[in-house]
């Protein structure tokens, strides 16, 4: 029903641009309206009482129901609807990679319904976010929402409910800003609002396909750097340095490994690119930068044409993706806090390989960590890898593109950056690859956006079984 | 930690090098070659070092060995006697010191890597030394030593456990001395059957017991530039294929097989997976080449079994170009690189014993995801893990992928491209050899800069050592005093 009402802004758009359109946003607002409807009759008799399973199927269905939905503005604007499917998965994933081809072809009203599809998609998984925490349970809130001591089941959902209120608060403020700043900064209204929501939900589409390198405005790139930058970090942190000050910011060990790694190789890249003269003066460090914040927080935007960039550099940004934003932003990858978190635990695992009788704990930002959460991150981590290695050999296998290109679009995919290397450079490339490829691009984003779990419990054996796991949680 | 003891064991093993050295001194002397000298200015260089070491350090009787101690003997072997066995590359004038370096780690790795730009213009007796560090390293140095030396086998537990391979701990201790010479006689049988057979499918003596080393020790040198392409022989492809698979299999297990029967083969996962990868792998690629290329089934079978073989197993080998292949053909031969064969084989690699546990418990994950009540346990051979086994596997596993794009980042800030950085470092922290694009099977490592050369050696030492050993140098609490937890 939400969503019906979303898809109402460009209807509005439409009418006042283009009245032969109209049918192409009215048709799914009329069926989610009337689907939405007809779902809510039903009741709930276990109110408040979700399980496991429920809630993963609630996450997934809901998921590819709205993707569906989201399709069916491309699709009777007259693309293809393969094509139309991709855009709208690679939208509400906020991956922002691109089967339409040329964008000035493209009407206004479904560049906008693009942008929007993005700012909803992360809108969702922040929501997400706060859900899983919900699961994983007190020790996990505690570790997150940045809270030193115990506290009992019962006070832990109001902090939930607040953290959503703050979360949803900072979302809305922070793309209104966003949208200020870009259009004072000399970028047409209509482009600002777009760009705004693109940003803040690490999407990354873009308005044509030059991107905001088209600008040509140092101003511009470095303001849409800082945005993407917040974009990328925690938005309960972000919350929570608004109004206690940014200490907060420091006391944060995610927070710390995050602007380290963008420190890190946003100087490797732009040593790289002065080494090799590929720009003249400071654009060096503003272009390496803004790209390092690109990728790693997801967003997946270009400032210059990047591929022809040193093999170095495009070896860090393809690393970055690996590693992505933080958790609780929008930004898909592994997330910085379980890098950060297994770093420290193997450097404290070869001291325990030194003297096997010490009992050691590793700590983030000042709380200890328990051993079976690191190993369900590591767990987490070798399922990555082996889904970015089957999702790379479907690329290769329907592309026959280099290797790079390959692994680039998988990892691009996987983790929801959307831009890659060699072919999978070009805004809009996904045009002219095959339906199968389209396919294992769709998969591959939804994987990575949901996290890899919640995906495949629904393929699991044991999920539609009504009497296994009965497990409840208030 | 106790200096005079890593320093007396250290001595010993240079001794045992220079022992080992005196074989290729002989052949040079038989083929009438120029190069004795390099040998015997080698052995020297040994036996100062090595006798050095032993009059600096001692071993009383009461000293017994403890972990450190056994890091600090392995790691300083391996690093001080490769460089010493490289040492006939440099004064014979094949190799610079780097390079030779290079080649020489290359060799015991197993990995088989080259630097040698032209095979055909190399003494005899080099080549025979390429080939025999091979052997030499291929089923641990360490092992020779407690083999060779009987006294000392009691106090060098802890290095021989730092050289293993393997992640499930089941080696028997007080009977290890029996146990490697059991390894030890499995591997002699195993070289001279292949020898033999090799000779049997038309090869002459030199090449078959050169190339008998390299594919049992699962190394990858060979005497010839197009490797064994230059054969053109589909009995001796099929030979060295068969060897190369067995050679992936865990030693300890052919020696259980010896005691008691065939039946073991099937009760042990790793093996049995082992078999299937390949067997997926190679249908995979072969069905690849035969819709990508234009050449025949059996052409493709042939090419993808032998590349499969020689990649999983880490040897090396290449009867085809597969820089030219598919890129999909490309990507499973670089997951083969990381997979590696069996626990307690020469090969490198993450290893299949721990790829199936870390399947294993990741499955187990989704179901508790999905029940969180339910205790999942991972089950080897039938009987479950310990958390404890299950939890390092899965640090290894994570601290194999960081080392691994951190290697690659510097290996790439020479200039290399991605792709010729990912495939340099897979194939040498895997122990394979050569890679795709400037590394690839008809190149060699030599145009690399010497910077790179070095990220490598590390790279392939840290896959020989299995990363823990050398990591935990790094640690502080390493080089303090003994104090007990």
């Amino acid at each position: 029903m939400a969503f019906a009402a979303c898809m109402a802004i460009p209807l509005f758009m439409t009418i006042y641009i283009d009245k032969n359109r109209l049918a192409e946003f009215g048709i799914p607002i009329l069926i989610a309206l009337v689907w939405g409807l007809w779902l809510s009759r039903g009741k709930n008799p276990y109110r408040g009482r979700l399980t496991m399973r429920e809630g993963t199927a609630l996450i997934g269905v809901g998921f590819s129901v709205i993707c569906l939905l989201g399709t069916l503005p491309y699709y009777l604007a007259g693309y293809p609807f393969i094509d139309s499917l991709f855009e709208s998965v690679s939208g509400f994933t906020t991956t922002g990679a691109s089967a339409l081809g040329y964008l000035f072809l493209v009407p206004e009203e479904l560049l906008l319904w693009r942008s929007l599809s993005q700012w909803l998609g992360g809108l969702g998984v922040v929501l997400i976010f706060l859900t899983l925490i919900l699961q994983v349970g007190q020790h996990a809130t505690r570790l997150f929402t940045g809270e030193l001591h115990g506290e009992s089941a019962e006070r832990i959902m109001p902090r939930i409910v607040e953290a959503i209120h703050a979360i949803v608060g900072f979302y809305f403020t922070a793309t209104a800003g966003i949208t200020v700043c870009l259009f004072l900064a000399g970028m047409p209204a209509f482009e600002a609002v777009n760009y705004a929501m693109c940003i803040i939900s690490t999407g990354g589409f873009t308005m044509s396909n030059s991107g905001i390198g088209g600008y040509h405005s140092p101003l511009i790139n470095t303001l849409v750097f800082i945005f993407m930058f917040m974009s990328g970090s925690n938005y309960l942190l972000c919350y929570k340095a608004y109004h206690e000050g940014p200490k907060v910011l420091w006391r944060d060990s995610e927070y710390k490994s995050y602007v380290a790694m963008i420190l890190i190789f946003g100087f490797l890249v732009s040593f790289n690119l002065w080494w090799n003269n590929v720009y003249y003066s400071w654009r060096n460090i503003l272009h390496a930068f803004f790209q390092v914040a690109a990728f790693a927080s997801t967003t997946g935007m270009a400032v210059d044409y990047y591929n022809a960039w040193p093999e170095f550099s495009k070896y860090c940004l393809l690393l970055l993706m690996f590693v992505g934003g933080c958790s609780g932003s929008t930004a898909g990858g592994i997330k910085v806090s379980r890098i950060t978190i297994l770093l420290k635990d193997t450097w404290e695992e070869l001291k325990r390989t030194i003297h096997p009788k010490m009992i050691s704990s590793i700590k983030m930002s000042g709380v200890s960590v328990p051993t079976p959460m690191i190993d369900s991150i590591s767990r987490f981590f070798f399922t990555y890898i082996v889904l970015f290695f089957v999702s790379s050999c479907l690329f290769a296998l329907f592309t026959d593109f280099s290797l790079f290109a390959s692994i680039g679009a998988a990892a691009s995919c996987l983790a929801s950056v959307g831009a890659a290397f060699e072919q999978f450079a070009d805004v809009g490339v996904y045009k002219s690859l095959s339906t199968s490829t389209k396919c294992v691009a769709l998969i591959t984003m939804i994987l990575g956006r949901l996290e890899i779990y919640s995906i495949f419990v629904l393929f699991f054996s044991g999920f539609w079984d009504q009497e296994a796991g009965k497990f409840k949680y208030k | 930690m106790n200096y005079k003891l890593v320093a007396f064991l250290l001595g010993k093993l240079c001794m045992t090098l220079a022992g080992a050295l005196c074989i290729p001194l002989l052949l040079s002397f038989a083929y009438g070659e120029s190069c004795w000298w390099a040998f015997v200015l080698s052995i020297v260089l040994s036996l100062v070092i090595g006798k050095g070491l032993d009059i600096y350090g001692e071993a009383d009787a009461k000293d017994t060995m403890t972990f450190r101690e056994g890091v600090a003997v392995t790691a300083g072997t391996w690093v001080l006697l490769t460089w010493l066995g490289g040492q006939p590359f440099y004064f014979a004038g094949v190799l610079d010191q780097v390079s030779s370096f290079f080649e020489s780690i290359s060799g015991f790795t197993t990995t088989g890597s080259t630097t040698i730009a032209s095979l055909a213009s190399c003494p005899k007796s080099i080549l025979f030394w390429r080939a025999f560090t091979h052997w030499m390293g291929g089923i641990g140095i360490v092992v020779w030593f407690i083999a060779l030396l009987p006294n000392l086998s009691g106090s060098i537990v802890h290095a021989y456990n730092a050289e293993v391979t393997g992640a499930v701990d089941d080696r028997v201790l007080p009977r290890i001395r029996e146990t490697t010479i059991a390894l030890v006689r499995i591997y002699i049988v195993f070289t001279v059957v292949e020898t033999a057979l090799l000779m049997f499918a038309g090869m002459n003596l030199f090449d078959a017991s050169t190339h008998s080393f390299s594919t049992i020790g699962t190394g990858g040198f060979s005497n010839y530039d197009d490797s064994v392409v230059h054969f053109h022989s589909v009995p001796i492809e099929g030979i060295i294929t068969l060897f190369m698979l067995i050679s992936g299999g865990n030693f300890a297990l052919y020696y259980a097989v010896w005691r008691k029967g065939l039946g073991e083969l099937w009760k042990d996962t790793e093996f049995k997976t082992f078999w299937a990868i390949v067997a997926v792998t190679t249908a995979l690629i072969t069905l690849n080449l035969f819709f990508k290329s234009d050449i025949s089934m059996w052409e493709s079978f042939r090419y993808s079994m032998f590349t499969v073989a020689s990649i999983i197993s880490t040897t090396g080998f290449a009867n085809s170009d597969f820089d030219l292949w598919p890129t999909f053909s490309k990507l499973i031969l670089i997951m083969l690189m990381f997979v590696g064969s069996c626990a307690g084989s020469t090969a490198g690699g993450i290893k299949v014993s721990r790829i199936c546990v870390l399947w294993r418990t990741s499955v187990a994950e989704i179901k508790h995801v999905l029940h969180p009540n339910v205790v999942a346990n991972v089950n080897i051979n039938g009987e479950p893990l310990p958390d404890g086994i299950v939890t390092a596997i899965l640090r290894f596993f994570f601290l194999f992928m960081a080392l691994f794009a951190l290697l690659v980042l510097l290996v790439a800030m020479t200039g290399l491209t991605a792709t010729d950085a990912i495939s340099a470092v897979a194939c040498t922290i895997g122990n394979v050899g050569p890679g795709f694009g400037v590394i690839g099977p008809t190149q060699t490592f030599a145009p690399l800069h010497p910077f790179a050369k070095l990220v490598l050696c590390v790279s392939m030492l840290l896959g020989r050592l299995e990363l823990f050993t050398l990591m935990i140098m790094l640690r502080p609490e390493f080089w303090r005093g003994t104090r007990k937890w």
